[in-house]
């Protein structure tokens, strides 16, 4: 990257509210806040990693981002230009350029479709080439996810493949229309490490040789560590960390982040494994709304100022922020 | 007795280009209230194991040889009517396609309060609610969620719903296939945390299946490492990974995205796992392993103890 940075994706104050039913008792519905004004932005050809716990609002990102859902509040701009009003033609050209990869491999893809009707749909959508070409970019497509000799899979179905196969198969359909930016959305979740370890280095070369920008959602911080050039950590839809990886895996200055690092079972290659205390306390009551959002478990939290003012993101050092009171002066275990 | 043993099991599918060889020859035990986790790569085998264990294989998956005993009893000779008893009754699974195995256009709180209703009709409909709302409880999903239809949760919550669903009947013995991949470390370290307990309160025999080392490391009192459908390498937790010896292992113990230490290339194991319709002759890794030495590929390679209970599927290392 550049000293530079170019956003390509900003997304600014976005809010996401998601009605629910109500309780056995006949309680009311409650809504669900599944992200809080966000707002973050994402630079030309860099890996971007958004980690959060389940139920963070990580996927509602994804979904907003390709249009599939609509922010209550908020907007987001792809290169400058605004997404949720894109119509006609501009909506057509914007889905192009926006692929996401889903989190399951099982439920993403149809079952009825061989590995060449799935690859190859997008560029039927987008009347793209004739079927000889059609053939050709599917199989460069399932080349560059190691999907080859490409006719040995072509004619498959989702049942015949194994699970990594088939998420080398979403990830050929996402990049068959070359797109600038792909949300890849916890795209190893349900794969063993070899097949990870192949699958992420498959997305450190797409970004290397096609310059496209990656959203990767995970739940993992060693895998977006391993991946990502900054990290943004979401904690019930707010934003609590954002900097360069490495700087957050190292030295996190938000408790949630360090609780996070704390709850991995840690095991080298000596395969020893260890456990560290951690910040997380036992829930308590807040303030919805008013007190920092990670202020019912957390355990340096202090009830005057954190039980009853949200801590605004603020930049700790060069490309580093952090939304908590004790950012400054740090805090113990 | 063991609760369960499973002896030389072998399994297969038929399919267009032949039968294929998922599973073979795999043995192992498992002691009432204890665990046991098998981690390999992808299309190993281990959601075939679960599956038979289960009497649930596809029409076209065969068991080909082996005995399956579950508290004394060869699980493959007995009827379909005394199989479907034990199936959810005494033993349960969590799928690894979990997440769709709930119906979404039925609440999540009636669809486990069926299966409850299911095995034990005296219950009644609202004993069979009291007991999801504790179930809910203990998985850690907030009450007023209990409603909802599948589609509304998060993945981690499906997951967690599924997990209150295989422990519904409160089975002897609990196939936990990827039972918390989708989550985050926290929300799992929490459900690992309770599953232990529940385990240890209600003596529930556990077999993890996961290619998550860290999940099955946490858990399991023993691991069984499998590669191509055999178990290359089988022994206490503690053995394995801090000693581990057949090169698969070590190959897959190092293929792991770490936070701590420097942050280097992973190295996915080269190569291709082999094809299962026609298995390589001698040692199935022989292809991909660093440490092959004349004549891997010819011997069937046979099982070496390293210490009493670790042993491998390996003469060379
Ligand atoms: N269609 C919906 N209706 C109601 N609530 C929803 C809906 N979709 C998501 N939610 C809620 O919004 C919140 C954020 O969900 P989201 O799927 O974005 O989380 P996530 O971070 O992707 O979680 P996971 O890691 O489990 O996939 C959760 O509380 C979820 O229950
Ligand atoms: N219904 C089926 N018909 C034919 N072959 C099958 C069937 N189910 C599985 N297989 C094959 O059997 C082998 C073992 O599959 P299995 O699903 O048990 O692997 P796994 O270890 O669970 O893999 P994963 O980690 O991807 O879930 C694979 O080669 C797979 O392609
Ligand atoms: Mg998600
Ligand atoms: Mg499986």
């Amino acid at each position: 990257m550049d000293n530079q940075p170019n956003p390509i994706l900003q997304i600014e104050d976005i809010r996401k509210v998601y009605k629910t039913k109500g309780s056995v008792l006949g309680g009311p519905g409650t809504d669900v806040v599944a992200l809080d004004r966000i707002s973050l932005e994402i630079y030309k050809g860099e890996i971007f990693g958004l980690v959060g716990e389940s139920g963070s609002g990580k996927t509602t990102v994804g979904r907003l981002i390709v249009s599939l859902e609509k922010a209550n509040q908020g907007e987001i701009f792809l290169d400058d230009v605004e997404i949720t009003g894109l119509k006609g033609r501009a909506l057509k050209g914007f889905r192009r350029r926006v692929q996401m990869i889903f989190q399951d491999p099982y439920q993403s893809l149809n079952p009825q479709r061989s590995v060449y009707d799935t690859i190859s749909e997008p560029l039927a959508v987008h009347a793209i080439g004739n079927p000889e070409t059609r053939q050709e970019l599917v199989e460069e497509a399932m080349k560059s996810v190691g999907l080859s000799p490409p006719g040995d899979f072509l004619h498959r179905y989702p049942h015949r493949l194994s699970g990594g196969q088939r998420q080398r198969v979403a990830i050929a359909r996402a990049m068959v229309l070359r797109p600038q930016f792909v949300i890849a959305d916890e795209p190893t979740s349900m794969l063993d490490a070899s097949i990870s370890a192949q699958i992420f280095n498959i997305l450190l070369e797409m970004r290397e040789n096609l310059s496209v920008t990656i959203l990767f959602i995970t739940h993992s911080l060693a895998a977006a560590r391993y991946l990502c050039d900054r990290i943004a950590v979401i904690y019930r839809g707010n934003l609590m960390e954002i900097g360069p990886g490495e700087e957050i895996i190292r030295s996190p200055r938000h408790p949630y982040t360090q609780a996070l690092i704390d709850a991995i079972p840690k095991f080298g290659h000596s395969g020893e494994i260890k456990r560290y205390g951690t910040l997380l306390g036992t829930e308590r009551e807040g303030t919805n709304g008013l007190c920092c959002a990670f202020f019912p478990r957390c355990k340096v939290a202090s009830e005057t100022r954190c039980g009853e003012e949200r801590p605004r993101l603020n930049e700790c050092s060069p490309l580093h922020s952090v939304a908590c009171h004790y950012a400054e002066e740090g805090f113990e275990l | 007795m063991a609760l369960l043993e499973v002896e030389n099991l072998s399994i297969g599918y038929n399919t267009k280009g032949g039968y294929l060889k998922a599973v073979e020859g795999v043995s192992f035990a498992l002691e009432e209230g204890q665990s046991l986790g098998f981690v390999g790569e992808s299309g190993c085998g281990k959601t075939t194991i679960g599956m038979a264990l289960m009497g649930l294989l596809p029409s076209n998956g065969s068991i080909t040889q082996g005995r399956i005993l579950f508290e004394g009893e060869d699980l493959l000779e007995i009827s379909e009517k005394k199989m479907r008893q034990i199936r959810w009754g005494k033993i349960a699974m969590i799928f690894q396609a979990a997440m769709n195995a709930l119906n979404p256009v039925q609440r999540v709180v009636d669809q486990i309060a069926e299966a409850i209703m299911t095995h034990s009709p005296a219950v009644g409909k609202r004993g069979a609610i009291e007991q999801v709302k504790d179930l809910f409880q203990i998985v850690g999903i907030p009450q007023e969620r209990m409603r909802d239809y599948p589609h509304q949760y998060s993945g981690g919550m499906k997951q967690r719903a599924i997990i209150a669903m295989a422990l519904a009947c409160r089975p002897k013995l609990i196939i936990a296939d990827e039972p918390t991949t989708a989550l985050d470390v926290i929300v799992q370290d929490q459900i690992l945390e309770e599953t232990k307990n529940l385990q240890r309160e209600f003596n529930i025999g556990m077999i993890f299946i996961s290619h998550d080392i860290s999940i099955v490391a946490d858990v399991s009192h023993d691991i069984g490492i499998m590669y191509a459908g055999q178990l290359v390498e089988y022994g206490a937790r503690e053995e394995v990974f801090e000693s581990p010896v057949h090169p698969y292992t070590k190959a897959l113990l190092s293929s792991y995205p770490t936070i701590t230490g420097d942050r280097s290339l992973l190295q996915p194991i080269p190569g291709e796992t082999p094809n299962l319709i026609y298995p390589p002759d001698g040692c199935r890794f022989c292809d991909r392993c660093p440490g092959a030495k004349p004549g891997c590929g010819e011997e069937s390679p046979v099982w070496v103890d390293v210490s009493p209970g670790h042993k491998t599927l390996c003469y060379h290392c």
